[in-house]
């Protein structure tokens, strides 16, 4: 406020130090144009541990046995965690009248589905998706799990409480907010018919064993997550995705994102209002 | 001969960097041919060693043709590198062989003529300067123009007014570029001629701003309005560059009113839109100059950008500034984001007129608005506000209370420190904290005991702050206190205690201090060890060496930089071994805390080879300070080897500097 607050200096190799060690810790990429970013940003956060300079609190990062909380607040501090209910229309009609009638074909024998919503912030994604399941009332018998998973804590804990301001329904038409929402604490809580649905859990995609207990999907999410990431990352990530898909399953990602040279494992299905990869489909019951 | 060839030859670059030692001394043209030929090499030392023979016992005319010929070498650029260098080095007496070089179709050969040519400043290569003005190939007229721009020589200011009156637009444009970049007055006249000519409108309006003469903005203002859109951008950069040079703000906008009256808002907020960022800035800064209170709409819209925020907050301030009661209804704004700029705006100007709007914003539901508010109030400087004030000490967030600390400390001798006191005993623990944080913020050494009565809370906050109270402080009392404060069970406490007493020093200090050297807790012992480093105490190097076996990385790296800083054999043994550590970080601490410490280049040259590319950083940091002999010869095999281009510039930048 007023001036601005004082700017710590980083020096190009302990950025470049740092810069690997938050890389190697969840595959999030700062690029040389990124230092500025972190200078500004971690500044404060270096006062406030009463660091003198970068270099300690990567001794910090790397040394200290609380760490993991300290990298989850960087991820949080560095990282754009805007999101909104019905984000990206096309593809969510693309979700709710092709893909969600697809899958009531195909898993009718277990009459079950479970969606992924990865890199899910303060979780309007996943109950977007719930609440478009809710709507397609052939889902009720059925056994319907959406995961939310994000590296950040603190997002996790929004997401958890279920209550949101004005921001997040800048594009979520009435009918919505009226079914599903009641006023509460000066915003608007979810409705437990929502919240039934969905799970949240603390992941970091880099993580091979933690994972691996989402178990098997039928659909990802995971919008606008992976341009935080290097290539190496983004594709260790498009594989554990693969890994993690049901035969046939979807994976769908931000409307700037693709897949190109990072993996030729999907096909690119044309839906009639968007393009979703798909995992190709084995003759092999669904797992 | 034959057997020299051969060595020159041979994988191993010691070798062949040898083989041409051989040749010092030897004149004649064999040898003439064999140190070009070693020119080509692919090692940056073979190359040097063969310039540095050249050079040193050869005429240059015997040798200057070859020199040129590696200019053409398209695929070895060390080869054109080290012909570069050399040139440089002959200095202005090749001056002729390079402007008859200059006859070439090679763009590239021309070009690296021209910048050699540039390194010389001679006066004799300006005619072959102007004339690249014109080259065919960009690169080759873009570095033509910055030498030339470099040039302060009258001559060469009269050769450019003349290209620029000329009917050569290919010369002209570049030619008036370079009258802006010299600065000279005695172009105005020309320039101003210039901008009659469509074509060279925009260099010459872009040369006339970097001259800055304000009698000649009102030429420049009306190309604001030229039918072709990047002219207009140009001058409405160029307005911006007068008022950086010194142009006033009133003559600024005197102008740009005189031309265009009201229409001049609508003319800047149309380019405040521009989609090129630069453009942008400079309407902002132009709207605000003109302190017209109709931008404020305009302005507000792009405020919410973050690139531009900043930007925005300046034209406000400007336009306020001249008139606080104009913002006052501005406040009035449902958009949350739009009311915290407004008040950002306003606590930056500061005027009593805002005090009342201000008071009545430190109950706002918003706690950034609260926190600006209280800020503001503080600026404004109203003892009006401390009452006020004083209930945000118990806001329900940190922030706002901070800034509630803050503001008050701002009243310092105004506030009543009985009463401060008597708030460390209130049953808000969050008044009892900011009472502490306030008391030290404003020096009150009267409180210091009821502080140290209140180090006994329950609350660790309160503790916390009486801590930073006593820091503040810095009295005898005060380090007693701290001392106490040393065995609080909460971690963080310790911590700020011990670098607090590093900070203050005295005797029994350190006794203090070596109590927390077997603390449980990593931070505290990293604090102690910076701690120790601070008070500079040569007691403290053996308990620093213990330190150095400690499980936890981060104390280790503490105490090695606090052995650095007391110096002395027993770090310096230490700390070399240390060297050996495993682990990579501690390494590269030790190699970096030996910077300080006499004869150690033996211990640290191994470390040039090391596979980690921030290790190898270290070890050129330290060994580069003093590139010479055997650690200069260690640097440049490193350079002829090295991969990362970090390691490889600081590498090339130590041997720069050592001559």
């Amino acid at each position: 406020m007023f001036e601005k607050e004082e700017i710590i200096p980083l020096e190009d190799d302990v950025f470049r130090l740092l810069r690997d060690f938050i890389r190697d810790y969840c595959g999030i990429f700062f690029d040389d144009d990124s230092k500025y970013l972190l200078e500004k940003r971690l500044s404060r956060r270096i006062r406030l541990l009463h660091f003198s300079n970068f270099r300690e609190y990567f001794r910090y990062l790397l040394y200290h046995k609380k760490r993991d909380e300290e990298l989850s607040s960087i991820i949080d501090i560095l990282t754009v965690n805007e999101t909104y209910f019905f984000r990206e229309q096309n593809q969510l009609r693309t979700f709710s009248e092709e893909i969600l009638p697809e899958l009531k074909e195909t898993n009718d024998d277990i009459r079950s589905v479970r969606i992924w919503s990865a890199g899910c912030s303060t979780g309007e994604e996943p109950y977007t998706l719930a609440m478009l399941i809710l709507e397609k009332r052939r889902f009720q018998e059925w056994k319907v799990e959406i995961f939310g998973s994000d590296i950040n804590q603190r997002v996790l804990q929004v997401a958890r409480s279920g209550i949101y301001r004005k921001n997040s329904f800048r594009t979520t038409e009435p009918y919505f907010l009226t079914k599903y929402f009641e006023e509460k604490e000066g915003g608007f809580r979810i409705s437990d018919s929502v919240r039934q649905y969905v799970n949240f859990s603390h992941l970091n995609l880099l993580d091979p064993f933690k994972v691996r207990l989402v178990g098997k999907v039928d659909v990802i999410f995971c919008r606008n997550v992976l341009i935080y990431f290097d290539y190496p990352s983004r594709k260790k990530v498009i594989d554990m995705f693969y890994e993690r898909l049901s035969g046939g399953g979807y994976l769908l990602l931000g409307h700037a994102e693709s897949l190109i040279n990072i993996s030729t494992a999907f096909t690119l299905k044309h839906f009639k209002y968007d393009m979703v990869y798909q995992k190709p489909l084995r003759k092999t019951a669904h797992v | 001969m034959q057997g020299l060839e051969k060595l020159l030859n041979d994988n191993d670059i010691e070798i062949r960097r040898e083989a041409l030692e051989h040749l010092r001394g030897q004149s004649g043209d064999f040898a003439i041919k064999i140190l070009l030929k070693a020119m080509e090499d692919t090692s940056w030392r073979v190359r040097n060693t063969a310039t540095d023979i050249l050079i040193q016992d050869h005429p240059a005319e015997s040798f200057i043709k070859g020199l040129i010929n590696l200019l053409y070498f398209e695929d070895n650029a060390g080869a054109r590198n080290s012909a570069i260098d050399a040139l440089i080095r002959l200095n202005t007496k090749v001056t002729p062989y390079l402007i008859e070089a200059f006859d070439t179709p090679n763009k590239d050969v021309r070009k690296f003529i021209i910048d050699v040519l540039g390194e010389y400043k001679d006066s004799r290569s300006l005619p072959l300067m102007l004339n690249a003005l014109r080259d065919e190939d960009e690169n080759v007229r873009a570095t033509a123009i910055e030498h030339i721009g470099k040039v302060r020589e009258s001559s060469v200011v009269d050769a450019l007014i003349e290209i620029t009156g000329g009917d050569d637009i290919w010369t002209a444009y570049p030619a008036a570029d370079a009258l802006g970049r010299i600065g000279d007055r005695k172009a105005v006249p020309a320039l101003l001629k210039a901008l009659e000519k469509k074509t060279l409108r925009s260099p010459s309006i872009k040369a006339l701003s970097l001259i800055g003469d304000p009698d000649t903005l009102k030429y420049i203002i009306p190309f604001l309005e030229d039918p072709t859109k990047t002219i207009q951008e140009e001058a409405l950069r160029a307005t911006e560059r007068f008022y950086h040079k010194g142009t006033s703000e009133e003559f600024i906008t005197g102008e740009i009113a005189k031309r265009f009256g009201d229409r001049a808002l609508e003319i800047l907020v149309s380019h405040a839109w521009s989609s090129k960022p630069k453009v942008r800035t400079s309407a902002i800064l132009i709207l605000g100059l003109m302190r017209d209170e109709r931008a404020f709409s305009p302005l507000l819209e792009i405020s919410q950008e973050e690139d531009l925020a900043e930007d925005v907050k300046r034209a406000f301030v400007f336009i306020g500034r001249n008139r606080p009661e104009s913002l006052v209804r501005l406040f009035d704004t449902e958009s949350i984001a739009q009311k915290r700029f407004i008040c950002d705006v306003a606590g930056r100007i500061a005027s009593h007129v805002y005090y009342p709007v201000f008071e009545k914003l430190l109950q706002d539901d918003d706690g950034h608005i609260r926190s600006i508010a209280a800020l503001a109030l503080s600026r404004i400087g109203d003892p009006r506000a401390i009452e006020p004030l004083k209930h945000l000490l118990a806001d329900p967030y940190e922030d706002v209370q901070e800034a509630a600390v803050d503001a008050l400390s701002h009243f310092g001798s105004m506030l009543a420190v009985k009463e401060l006191i008597e708030m460390l005993r209130h049953p808000s623990s969050r008044i009892r904290k900011n009472a502490s944080l306030l008391l030290g913020k404003i020096g009150a050494k009267e409180a210091i005991p009821y502080l140290g009565f209140a180090l006994k809370d329950g609350d660790v906050n309160v503790r916390k702050a009486c801590v930073e109270a006593f820091s503040l402080l810095k009295t005898e009392d005060s380090v007693r206190y701290l001392i106490i404060a040393l065995t609080d069970e909460d971690t963080s406490i310790r911590v700020s205690s011990a670098l607090s007493l590093g900070r203050i020093g005295g005797e029994e200090v350190f006794n203090a201090l070596t109590l927390l050297l077997s603390d449980s807790d990593d931070s505290v012992r990293v604090a102690v060890s910076k701690a120790f480093g601070n008070l500079k105490d040569a007691r403290a190097v053996d308990h620093l060496i213990t330190l150095l076996t400690d499980k936890n990385g981060f104390v280790v790296t503490t105490a090695i930089e606090s052995l650095s800083r007391l110096g002395g054999a027993k770090s310096k043994s230490a700390l070399l071994q240390m060297l050996s550590a495993d682990d990579q970080e501690i390494r590269r601490t030790a190699i970096k805390a030996l910077a300080n410490f006499e004869a150690v280049d033996d211990y640290l040259i191994p470390f040039l080879k090391d596979s980690d590319w921030a290790t190898r950083m270290a070890a050129v940091e330290v060994l580069g300070k003093n590139a010479k002999g055997a650690v200069r010869n260690e640097l440049e095999k490193l350079l002829d080897r090295e991969e990362d281009p970090i390691v490889k510039k600081a590498a090339e930048k130590s041997l720069k500097n050592t001559p």
